[in-house]
């Protein structure tokens, strides 16, 4: 009875246990705390320390004793039994091998199932004589085959690991037995633990004085090794890059690459204090279980509880499977406490202790810290006395562990920046980084943001950070590779610019790739913006959801401008010279914005031979091309000349002809020059001309800056030749340039490569000419072939003509500043007046209509119907809006002539118009006589045109003083010997 | 003697040998002496003043400028010509300037005086860049006679900023100004005014081997009188002005001289004036008209050019080479030591031989010459052996000089842990970071890093992929055949000499074209 009693009492205390164990509250608190976290020992934890128990360590003082510990209760390297079988040892000061340098690595990586399922492959694929399962053998073939896949091992090295007799293999193989180089551990353990090799612009390297006789291919590796701090050189500043391991440093090398391994092995370093150990029993199946309750003071503050189970009795109770009772198994942990591994029941209170924790909540293994306290900021330099060594530094908070990839990003970012500094020397031996290298006291700046390590008051140990993790999680910038809004995704290059190839030799980082769903929210230059708009090139931020999903989009763009002269301009693409020479072309679709001097122009208005700037973005093959903006004031050529060459003088940079002549009209006119004329050369003139040389030169010049002339084009050709001119309409110019046929003539005429084409003013190709172009051309025969070689030719596709026309009439009706109507009225066609008796209305606009009246410019606001009515005057229009008005009177007598002066101005010196000219003088004079219907020759003296006469030029209205000599003039007088009312230039 | 810190941290005494040292100073004020009678005269920001015209130095007379401006003031443009005196002096901080300007234009009948005095406060920030802002200390004089019409002065408001960057052998400048002046037109109580607003934005750069200043002013005229019409106009003028040199090829003719020819270096200034002025008609009684009237123009001036023959190297053993013009020019301008015999272009440099070539090519920006600083001057010339930033430079090693001014002017950093390995080779991207950190030109790159157009764009070390992107971008730079760089293989000393070459090209003429006509004509 008793006994059952007892039973019931056991069972429903244990029932209650096991049901309110998760939540149970901690008796003897004064309060009770709740633990934020709960940890379980693991239940290897028994037989792993009985691993631990190696004779070899136990009694040594090796420093990596810790590691050790460490590295075995995290069973990332084991030892094996001694040579009597009965201990264990760790083997200490045997040299690491490669294959156990290998296996090494990838267990630290995590990777170890997978090299067992690897080692399994290959022993199936031998013969079933020569398979080796299950010994320990055939597992560390795995972790070779892993090393093939991943590339540390050639094949060659693969197949000489996988003899089986390893004993015939020579020094040239590969010795998986032998020992492993440091070398080539540092480039085992970089290649698994994928660390970004840096190439191969050593650092902290080439500071060891022996790296010389590292091997090239290893640098990298080594160099990445020393950034992480999980390989160091030795006190007198050597590396020892050949020389071998000890399993001690190699288990050493592990616990300093913790930062890297933990979490690929999802494990978690915390730190904190021990406040107290409570023991309970528990009685569950009738087992007596020790339940150990650790509590902890995490470091951040909150509580964690360890729960440690130990069965009393030694033996584990046989279970019945087919009741399925539950079962008391241990839960241990393996504690380094004085430098000796023991089970959890060593914790006490009081004790500063470090554990790790993997996924499942569990502990495998805890430290008890022993020496003096450190404490270690995260925070802010405030100021640095490099005489006195004293840092005054402003504490963000007191971390657990030195090494920012330990800490938890998240609780970085919450925490609260308090602001109260603290002031310590910096110790003499203090080792200081700022980068990757060590650096002096001097080295640091203040405002920069560091982690501390303050050690018996002393700073014993900086750290400048890069406080990124004060920043918001999952957003990436980078520079656009491609993107593709159809498919939804976005492609980055890497952070330092590189990733435009990927390949093997990249290393274990590729592009980084996003993608997305629409919709998403995307600006562009601050604009919003569809997906679409963002090209490669531009620099772009990514938020990122938890699925490393783009939720949003940021980009700017990199435009730069490109110069360059047109050489051909279609509707989706355009060539262009660029200034060192080069020819390219970019696309440059309908839609992108054509500018000129700030206004928009139109895309025809962009012709061959145009300086244009394109602003575009480009990057490796993608061309974007967003504004296109055409020269502001282009300087035109102004002329072409001929004259019989004499010399060039490269040190003036002046070409000397003698006999000028210019090419005006279509006709080859003497100039005001007589005798030998210099014309120097222009800036962007690249041609070479002979400094001595016999013939005739044509030359094309552009009026510079101050006036002058300066040669742009040339080509000399022999002398004594007969020079046949042509003012022509050009009928067909063959695709390569080489040939032109002009409507008036029979003649064919060859362009080579000397040819000189001016287009509207620009030097242009042969190419450039199209059918319908008025063009005036000098040809010369070619004394080789006997063909008709052109020299120059002068084309000007501006044919306005027919836009304006002048009327007269009598002013019926005034309405100020808008419009007038005359009541009947004459049109100008040609050299006939032709008349209407119906009225017609003119617009005026103030900005565009010039009123000329009593000889000179007169005020539109002052035409009113009260002054003008019943006035007869000439107008200049265009349709019906009026440019010009002017109450000169009717002139009907016409004549025709060459222009040869215009008189009467004056010019400063400058060139700048004092006084605008007032007549001009004709020779070749015409006049049209309307008796005979001929026109009769006359030699004609000066012209006056007064200030009200109507100019236009090329059909546009122009002022006196644009007239050019050799140009054809139309004169409208009233009698043969009167004012010009009219004057056109066509 | 002075006590320094090496970068260890030990306090060092350097001295020099009683001897050395005598014979060290006269031969600094000899080259410095030689230095600066053989420099050609430098124009530097603010020289073309801030009235829209242009200006060059007068070779002859100190602080003389001969100078042109347009006037807009009648209505019409009115090019005057003449002088400016251009006087500063520099106190800690402040700036002050006189400008005076003598101008006429005999046919027109037109002269012009006017007096300016600007105070500009100058800031120097924690970063090296400095700030400018200027304001006139009083008001100006200025009488304007054009015909028989008198334009005087009567009030007048003015104030610039500007910030300069100053990078180890460029100076960057970018400032813009604005300015109102009311003119009375004629004498006598109720004359007509003439208003003149201003406003214009400057860039400019000033370095050895070229230097640019481009305004871009926009103005507004307006003419009132009580009761009458009033009218207003406007105009944009673009102006620069460059200090340029080139250097040509001359053959020479005998066939017996023992060179078979040589180059010539040819410096001048010159300045561009471009204007386009939109005023109203006027009609035959002198009253404005609605009709706009466009007038566009140029103007220009220009010095004599002052040749200077080069140094003639014996390169005859690199007849054809492909670098062959870069090489006998470097030597001419003695950026490369020694006579050329020895020289082998595809020998690899060492990381001391090239910084000895870049310190020549990137020399420091030249003082303002109109500048007389009220405190003494602190000289120029570096004392070596002071300072070594290095720990592995010694005192005797060839090209020290060298290093401690290219490490003084931060042109060069080391390869780390305060060690600059002198001996060892330097590679294709070191040089390109030491070139565009001396040219300043990194913030050309996108950000955080650009991408390279090379086929090895990856394998270029991260620290030097900027600056071998802005060389490929600033034309400097190409790629070989197959589209790579091969940032990591050793400089060569042909193509180090190529693209010094080609450094010097942009520096003295890329620069230029960019600063005036690309700013201006688009």
């Amino acid at each position: 009875m008793k006994k059952q009693m007892k039973h019931a009492v056991s069972l429903l205390l244990a029932i209650i246990l096991t049901l309110t164990a998760p939540s149970w509250r901690i008796q003897a608190a004064i309060t009770p705390e709740l633990p934020v976290m709960t940890f379980t020992g693991t239940e290897k934890a028994t037989a792993v320390l009985a691993n631990l128990d190696y004779s070899d360590v136990r009694a040594s003082t090796s420093f990596a004793k810790e590691a050790i510990w460490e590295t075995g209760a995290l069973e990332l390297m084991k030892g094996y039994a001694s040579d009597t079988g009965t201990t264990k040892r760790f083997g200490l000061n045997d040299t690491l091998s490669v294959e156990q340098a290998l296996a090494v690595a990838y267990i630290a990586a995590g990777r170890e199932a997978e090299a067992q399922a690897a080692a399994e492959t290959l022993d199936k694929a031998r013969a079933a004589d020569a398979r080796l399962y299950p010994t320990p053998k055939m597992w560390s073939d795995g972790y070779i085959q892993l090393a093939l896949n991943d590339g540390l091992l050639t094949q060659n090295q693969f197949a000489d690991a996988l003899q089986t007799d390893q004993l015939a293999l020579t020094g040239e193989n590969f010795l998986r037995k032998s020992s492993v180089t440091r070398e080539d551990f540092a480039y085992y353990l970089g290649g698994v633990l994928k660390l970004a090799l840096q190439y191969p612009q050593t650092r902290v390297f080439n500071s060891y004085s022996d790296w010389l006789q590292a091997d090239p291919y290893r640098v990298p590796a080594i160099e990445a090794m020393l950034q992480n701090r999980i390989m160091h050189g030795d006190t007198s500043g050597r590396f020892r890059p050949k020389g071998f391991l000890t399993r001690a440093e190699a288990a050493q090398m592990l616990q300093n690459a913790e930062p890297v391994i933990f979490p690929l092995l999802g494990l978690t370093k915390n730190k904190g204090r021990v406040e107290g150990v409570d023991l309970q029993d528990d009685w569950t199946a009738g087992v007596q279980t020790k339940v150990r309750t650790v509590r902890i003071r995490n470091s951040d503050g909150t509580l964690h509880a360890l729960i440690l189970r130990e069965p009393v009795s030694a033996v584990m109770p046989d279970r019945n499977e087919l009741t399925g009772t539950a079962v008391n198994r241990p839960r241990n942990t393996v504690v380094a406490l004085d430098g000796k591994p023991a089970a959890g029941g060593v914790l006490a209170a009081g004790q500063q202790i470090v554990y790790v924790s993997d996924t499942n909540q569990e502990v495998p293994y805890v430290q008890v810290q022993t020496g003096t306290p450190k404490t270690i900021y995260l925070g802010r330099v405030e100021a640095v006395d490099p005489a006195t060594r004293a840092m005054t530094f402003l504490p963000y908070r007191e971390i657990p562990f030195a090494d920012i990839r330990l800490l938890d990003p998240k609780s970085i970012r919450n925490m609260t920046i308090g602001t109260k500094t603290i002031r310590h020397i910096v110790s003499a031996g203090a080792k200081i980084f700022t980068g990757e290298v060590q650096q002096m006291l001097d080295a640091i700046e203040p405002e920069t943001h560091a982690i501390v390590v303050v050690e018996g008051g002393m700073i014993t140990s900086f750290e400048m950070v890069d406080l990124d993790l004060l920043a918001e999680d999952g957003v990436v910038a980078g520079i656009v590779a491609e993107n593709n809004a159809s498919l939804g995704y976005v492609t980055l290059y890497r952070a330092d610019g590189s990733g435009v190839s990927s390949g093997l030799d990249d290393g274990f980082s590729g592009l980084r790739t996003y993608s997305y769903a629409d919709p998403i929210s995307v600006r562009r230059d601050q604009r919003l913006a569809v997906p679409e708009e963002v090209i490669p090139g531009d620099s772009v931020f990514l938020k990122l959801d938890d699925e490393n999903q783009v939720l949003d989009m940021s980009a700017a763009h990199d435009y730069t401008p490109v110069f360059g002269t047109v050489l051909k301009a279609g509707p989706a693409t355009v060539m262009l010279r660029l200034p060192d020479g080069k020819t390219v072309q970019y696309p440059v679709p309908a839609g992108i914005p054509v500018l000129r001097d700030g206004r928009t122009a139109a895309r025809s208005e962009m012709a061959v031979g145009d300086n244009i700037r394109l602003l575009a973005q480009i990057n490796g093959d993608s061309v974007q091309v967003a504004e296109v903006r055409l020269e502001k004031m282009p300087n035109p050529v102004t002329a072409v000349y001929r004259g019989k060459y004499v010399w060039y003088d490269p040190l003036r940079e002046e070409v000397v002809v003698s006999g000028q002549q210019q090419f005006i009209g279509g006709r080859w006119e003497p100039t005001e020059n007589i005798g030998s004329v210099s014309i120097p050369l222009d800036e962007s003139f690249a041609g070479t001309l002979p400094e001595t040389g016999s013939g005739i030169a044509f030359i094309a010049v552009r009026k510079d800056a101050g006036g002058m002339e300066r040669l742009v084009g040339f080509v000399l050709r022999e002398g004594d030749r007969y020079d046949q001119v042509f003012d022509d309409t050009v009928a067909s110019a063959s695709v390569d340039g080489t040939r032109i046929a002009l409507e008036g003539t029979s003649a064919t005429l060859v362009n080579d490569s000397g040819t000189l084409v001016v287009r509207d003013g620009k030097l242009v190709a042969p190419t450039a000419l199209s059918p319908s172009e008025h063009a005036m051309l000098s040809a010369g025969r070619d004394s080789a072939t006997g063909q008709l070689r052109t020299d120059v030719i002068v084309s000007d596709t501006v044919n306005r003509a027919g836009e304006l026309s002048v009327y007269r009439g009598r002013i019926a009706a005034v309405t100020t500043n808008t419009a007038f109507t005359l009541e009947s009225f004459a049109r100008l066609d040609g050299t006939n007046w032709s008349f209407f008796n119906t009225p017609k209305t003119f617009t005026t606009r103030l900005e565009t209509t010039r009123l000329l009246t009593g000889g000179g410019v007169g005020n539109l606001r002052e035409f009113t119907e009260e002054a003008w009515k019943g006035k007869s005057v000439y107008i200049l229009s265009d349709g019906s809006l009026s440019y010009t008005i002017s109450d000169a009177t009717y002139g009907e007598s016409v004549l025709k002539g060459r222009l040869k002066s215009l008189d009467g101005s004056i010019q400063d010196e400058f060139g700048m118009t004092v006084t605008e000219p007032t007549g001009l003088t004709v020779t070749e004079g015409r006049r049209y006589s309307p008796l005979t219907y001929q026109w009769v020759s006359e030699t004609v003296s000066p012209v006056t045109v007064p200030g009200d006469a109507i100019l236009i030029r090329k059909g546009l209205q122009a002022n006196l003083s644009e007239l050019v000599p050799g140009e054809t003039v139309i004169l409208l007088q009233s009698q043969a010997a009167g004012e010009a009312k009219v004057v056109i230039v066509k | 003697m002075r006590e320094t810190k090496c970068a260890t941290g030990i306090t060092v005494e350097r001295r020099h040998p009683a001897v050395f040292r005598t014979g060290w100073k006269m031969l600094q004020s000899v080259v410095l002496m030689i230095l600066v009678l053989t420099l050609p005269v430098q124009a530097s920001e603010g020289t073309m003043g801030y009235e829209g015209g242009i200006s060059v130095t007068d070779r002859m007379v100190k602080d003389t400028y001969r100078y042109r401006e347009v006037v807009f003031v009648t209505g019409k443009p009115v090019v005057l010509d003449g002088t400016v005196v251009i006087k500063k002096s520099m106190k800690v901080g402040l700036e002050t300037a006189t400008y005076t300007y003598n101008l006429a234009n005999v046919q027109q009948q037109a002269t012009l005086t006017r007096v300016l005095l600007f105070d500009t406060a100058v800031d120097t920030k924690n970063n090296g860049q400095l700030t400018r802002s200027t304001t006139l200390a009083r008001i100006p004089t200025e009488v304007l006679k054009i015909g028989s019409v008198t334009y005087t002065l009567s009030s007048a408001t003015f104030t610039r900023s500007d910030l300069t960057d100053p990078k180890p052998s460029i100076g960057y400048h970018a400032g813009e100004f604005s300015g109102k002046k009311v003119y009375r037109v004629g004498t006598g109580a109720d004359v007509p005014s003439v208003t003149v607003l201003s406003s214009g934005k400057v860039y400019a750069y000033d370095q050895y081997w070229s230097n640019t200043q481009t305004q871009k002013v926009k103005l507004q005229v307006s003419y009132a009188k009580k009761g009458e019409v009033k009218w207003g106009g406007t105009a944009e003028v673009n102006v620069s002005a460059s200090s340029r040199q080139n250097m040509q090829y001359r053959e020479n003719e005998p066939s017996q001289i023992s060179f078979d020819g040589g180059y010539i270096r040819t410096t001048w200034d010159e300045s561009v004036l471009s204007y386009s002025a939109t005023f109203p008609e006027f009609d035959k009684g002198g009253i404005a008209t609605d009709y706009m009237v466009t007038v566009s123009n140029r103007l220009e001036l220009t010095t004599e050019p002052v040749n200077e023959r080069l140094m003639v190297p014996d390169i005859r053993h690199l007849k054809g080479h492909w670098a062959e013009k870069a090489i006998h020019i470097l030597y001419g301008l003695e950026v490369v030591p020694g006579s050329g015999e020895d020289f082998n272009p595809e020998k690899f440099l060492t990381r001391a031989e090239f910084v000895a070539q870049a310190v020549n090519v990137f020399k420091a920006v030249p003082p303002d010459p109109n500048v007389r600083a009220t405190t003494t001057a602190k000289t120029t010339a570096s004392k070596t052996g002071d300072t070594l930033p290095f720990v592995d430079l010694k005192e005797g090693d060839t090209y020290l000089a060298e290093i401690v001014d290219a490490s003084d002017r931060q042109i060069v950093v080391g390869r780390g842990m305060a060690y600059f390995r002198p001996d060892e080779y330097i590679t294709r991207a070191e040089v390109m970071t030491i070139a565009i950190r001396a040219l300043g030109l990194g913030n050309l790159a996108a950000w955080p890093y650009a991408v390279s157009p090379f086929a090895d764009n990856d394998k270029i070390p991260a620290f030097a992929r900027n600056a071998v992107s802005v060389c490929a971008e600033i034309g400097v730079l190409e790629a070989d055949a197959d589209g790579r760089f091969r940032p990591n293989d050793f400089m060569t000393a042909g193509d180090a000499a190529e693209l010094l070459y080609r450094l010097i090209n942009y520096m003295g003429d890329d620069l230029v074209t960019d600063y005036r006509e690309h700013t201006t004509q688009y």
